[in-house]
């Protein structure tokens, strides 16, 4: 196996690892927003913040 | 981009607000998204991206391509959940940077919607003639040939600009259907590909060399086949129609990315290892077919009916990819014409049809013109430099917004990391753009001749005649100052019971800086989001009297101007009228009450931390002079101006100013004669006018509110902290201001912003 395809199947898990991760995150983030009837950008970051206090 | 739905009608004495009725799910808009991404990138791509950039250079390409993407696809659904309008990108960049920037993005969108209509035109021609061709109904080659596919793209470009006259679209369902149909039909052939790996693994030696030109070409390639990518725009435009846009709007835009990017690489690798025995090395064979390599490639594959299966699927998913974006550039440059951005040709409406025939028209003579006569790769890299530039311009207005409008908008979405993503974005769009130049000269011809020829015409023609619009601060009554002095205050006043102390202790300012000063009185007049900007004179009431107030006592004493504007929110009001004014200080009453969820209220927190000038609030100062003036003191970056605020509120006869330290124990002490040593001489006030006093405390909150009830006026500097830090813990400053029962002034010095990115963010 070549250099070139090492990297390219690096690129390639990289590339697709970060969109499944973007889509299941944006999901989550979506829901919780939903679910808890926020809106303002404050209202979700202090509850983002409280979280991983939690 | 579509014409806004939401119209009222004069019923009598009665205005009755329509809106369109919201029937598109999830399913429905994801489907939108996917269908116009997959109406021709992969087609051409695959095929033109393997001669450039070899077998793992395709693969590549639309992965890296998906990631970038999905940045864009974050930042076009946190705008599109905070504003679920039709509009799309031209909606963003208007709330965002204004009129001349929002311009540029409908005047963009115009053309790289009408370009992508060009390329699934070819789209369709290439792989329609090439299926007669292998039939022998036609038999033609070389110039002959070439001349046949573009008079059928220009045939096929022409029927669906009359179907868009006829005004017939294609419902939600049905779109949706065809396109589920599509793509399960690129995933069934994907399916085949690992299947056939699986049965023939010598079948993954196609892969090599995997890179043969060189990792160079990605780029250029990436940025070819980017165009694969643009179905966010249309989900953006369906906000008036979709149900719960706010949720399923940002879901589709990234679901509809989450598809396309396996459905892609998934056809790719099955064009790659479909290839056997040609004679030569598969990719090379797949580039010499050019932009039919994919449709030779299938056939390959799938020798039985993969010929067909391809010709059936690229029929369907460019004619209605076609048919959309004829429509939506249709709908841009028909929006443009409506709000006198373009000559009011352009919304004209047909008699009969009801449908913006003019717009159709120029859009109908973009479209078939680059059929006829670009090369494809020129039409393709045309159209991705477009949506490159149009998705740039989204990156920053997704930034400019959280900056500036956060506390306005209603956010169903919000997304991950934070600025890195639209960041990402912009730079690497940047690069791809640039990168094109080694695809097609042509299109850096002609991309930035468009952008060069809209800029030109907004400055000659659509600035000076378009129409304000509902998020814009308009001018309601305006008397201003002609020209700026050295010193000019902007005094905000709304409530007429507190203009003329305000204006009282503005005067003392004028004094203080003698003849070099002027006095600019603003009144912001909020209007409700529900209200038209057309009725805001309504609430105009009690403004106009506060002005009146104001008048009263400032009239006798000279010059000054006053200016009544209406918004949509005080505080970006207030925040722009002090920038576009140049003023050196704002003055603003402050009742002295927190609200929940801020520290000093809705409007005060956003002003003092953006704006861009001094500012002073005011709470609770009705005396002409004050005797005993405190000012705390903790070495922050607005000390010298509560200093040099002091010095004009206090009597200069019998008045003191008492500069304040308080430290903890063991901490060693701040010298404050030295502050008031260096800082007198700088605000032109005698020394002797100044105490320092010193206290060694444990609990500085406490002391200071003690030693505060001695004095007739407090003057507190504010906190230097951010907002959301102020959120997880309030500062003294704040605190101590809520809870001070007596005059109280408090001061923001500003803030130099030397970056001109920064600025203009």
């Amino acid at each position: 196996m070549t250099l070139n395809i090492i990297i390219g199947i690096i690129l390639l898990t990289a590339s697709l690892g970060g969109v499944v991760i973007f889509t299941l995150w944006s999901r989550h983030i979506i829901e919780v927003i939903y679910s808890a009837s926020q809106g303002t950008l404050k209202e979700i970051q202090e509850n983002t913040i409280n979280e991983r206090k939690s | 981009m579509k014409e806004n739905p939401e119209t009222d009608i004069e019923a009598g004495s009665h205005r009755i607000s329509t809106e369109l009725s919201r029937n598109l799910t999830l399913l429905h808009v994801t489907m939108m998204g996917v269908g116009m991404m997959i109406g021709a990138g992969v087609f051409l791509g695959v095929g033109n991206a393997i001669k450039v950039a070899g077998p793992g250079g395709v693969i590549l390409t639309f992965s890296l391509n998906a990631l970038i993407a999905m940045f864009t696809a974050m930042s076009y659904a946190e705008l599109s959940s905070a504003i679920p309008k039709a509009g799309g990108a031209y909606n963003f960049a208007r709330i965002g940077f204004g009129r001349g920037t929002s311009f540029l993005a409908g005047w963009m969108e115009w053309f790289a919607s009408s370009v992508a209509g060009s390329l699934y035109a070819v789209t369709f021609a290439l792989y329609f003639v090439n299926y007669l061709s292998q039939l022998g109904v036609i038999t033609a080659d070389g110039i002959q040939l070439l001349l046949i596919e573009k008079t059928v793209a220009v045939l096929i470009a022409s029927l669906f600009i009359y179907i868009n006259f006829r005004g017939v679209s294609e419902t939600g369902n049905l779109g949706a259907f065809f396109t589920l149909g599509q793509t399960a039909t690129l995933l069934f052939i994907a399916g085949v590909g690992v299947y056939t790996v699986i049965t023939d693994p010598v079948r993954l030696e196609n892969f090599k060399p995997f890179m043969p030109n060189g990792w160079d070409k990605l780029l250029i390639t990436m940025g070819f086949t980017y165009v694969a990518f643009e179905g966010f725009e249309v989900i953006a435009q369906a906000g008036d129609e979709t149900i719960d846009p706010r949720r399923n709007l940002p879901k589709a835009m990234i679901y509809s990315i989450f598809i396309v990017v396996f459905t892609y690489v998934g056809v790719a690798f099955a064009a790659i290892v479909g290839v056997k025995d040609v004679g030569m090395a598969p990719w090379q064979w797949i580039g010499g077919f050019e932009a039919k390599g994919f449709g030779e490639a299938v056939s390959q594959l799938i020798p039985s009916y993969g010929n067909i299966l391809v010709t059936i699927t690229v029929i369907f998913a460019s004619t209605s990819a076609l048919n959309a974006t004829v429509f939506s550039a249709t709908r841009a440059s028909y929006a443009l014409g409506r709000d006198h951005m373009l000559p009011p040709v352009f919304s004209k409406l047909h008699a009969k049809r009801r449908t913006p025939h003019m717009a159709l028209f120029f859009t109908g003579t973009i479209v078939i013109l680059t059929a006829a006569f670009l090369p494809t790769i020129d039409v393709a890299s045309s159209a991705s430099m477009m949506f490159l530039f149009l998705f740039f311009l989204v990156n920053l207005c997704v930034i400019r917004i959280r900056r500036n409008m956060r506390d306005e908008m209603n956010y169903g979405f919000v997304m991950p990391l934070f600025p890195i993503p639209p960041l990402c974005g912009i730079l690497i769009q940047a690069l791809l753009a640039a990168w094109l130049i080694h695809m097609s000269w042509i299109a850096w011809i002609v991309g930035p001749a468009w952008i060069a020829s809209g800029i030109i015409i907004y400055y000659f023609y659509s600035r000076h005649k378009a129409t304000r619009t509902e998020d814009e601060i308009v001018v309601l009554k305006e008397a201003p100052i002609p020209e700026k002095k050295d010193y000019r205050i902007l005094m905000s006043i709304a409530n007429p019971a507190n203009a003329v102390s305000l204006a009282m202790n503005c005067y003392k300012f004028c004094e203080a800086k003698k003849d070099k000063t002027e006095i600019e009185v603003i009144n912001m007049v909020p209007v409700p989001p529900q209200v038209p900007l057309s009725e805001a004179s309504k609430y105009s009431q009690a403004g106009e009297e506060a002005i009146g107030e104001a008048m009263l006592y400032l009239g006798s004493r000279g010059k000054f101007g006053s200016t009544m504007r209406y918004c949509r929110s005080i505080a970006r009001g207030i925040v722009s009228a002090a920038s576009e004014r140049q003023a050196d200080l704002l003055i603003m009453g402050w009742h002295g009450q927190g609200k929940e969820g801020f520290t000093l209220g809705s409007n005060v927190d956003p002003i003092l931390e953006r704006a861009t000038c001094d500012v002073a609030l005011f709470k609770d100062c009705n005396q002409k002079q004050y005797l005993n003036i405190l000012v705390p003191y903790a070495g922050g970056p607005n000390a010298t101006l509560a200093m040099e605020v002091a010095s004009i509120m206090v009597d200069h006869n019998s008045g003191r100013v008492v500069v304040f330290n308080i430290t903890p124990p063991g901490q060693p002490t701040q010298d404050v004669d030295a502050f008031i040593d260096e800082t007198a001489p700088k605000i032109n006030t005698p020394r002797s006018l100044f105490e320092a006093k010193y206290a060694i405390a444990h609990q500085r909150f406490i002391t200071l509110l003690e030693e505060a009830k001695d004095y007739d006026l407090v003057v507190i500097g504010a906190t230097g902290e951010s907002f959301l830090k102020q959120q997880l813990r309030r500062s003294l400053p704040e605190t101590f201001a809520l809870h001070h029962k007596k005059a109280l002034v408090m001061v923001k010095a500003k803030r130099q912003i030397k970056s001109f990115i920064k600025r203009w963010i």
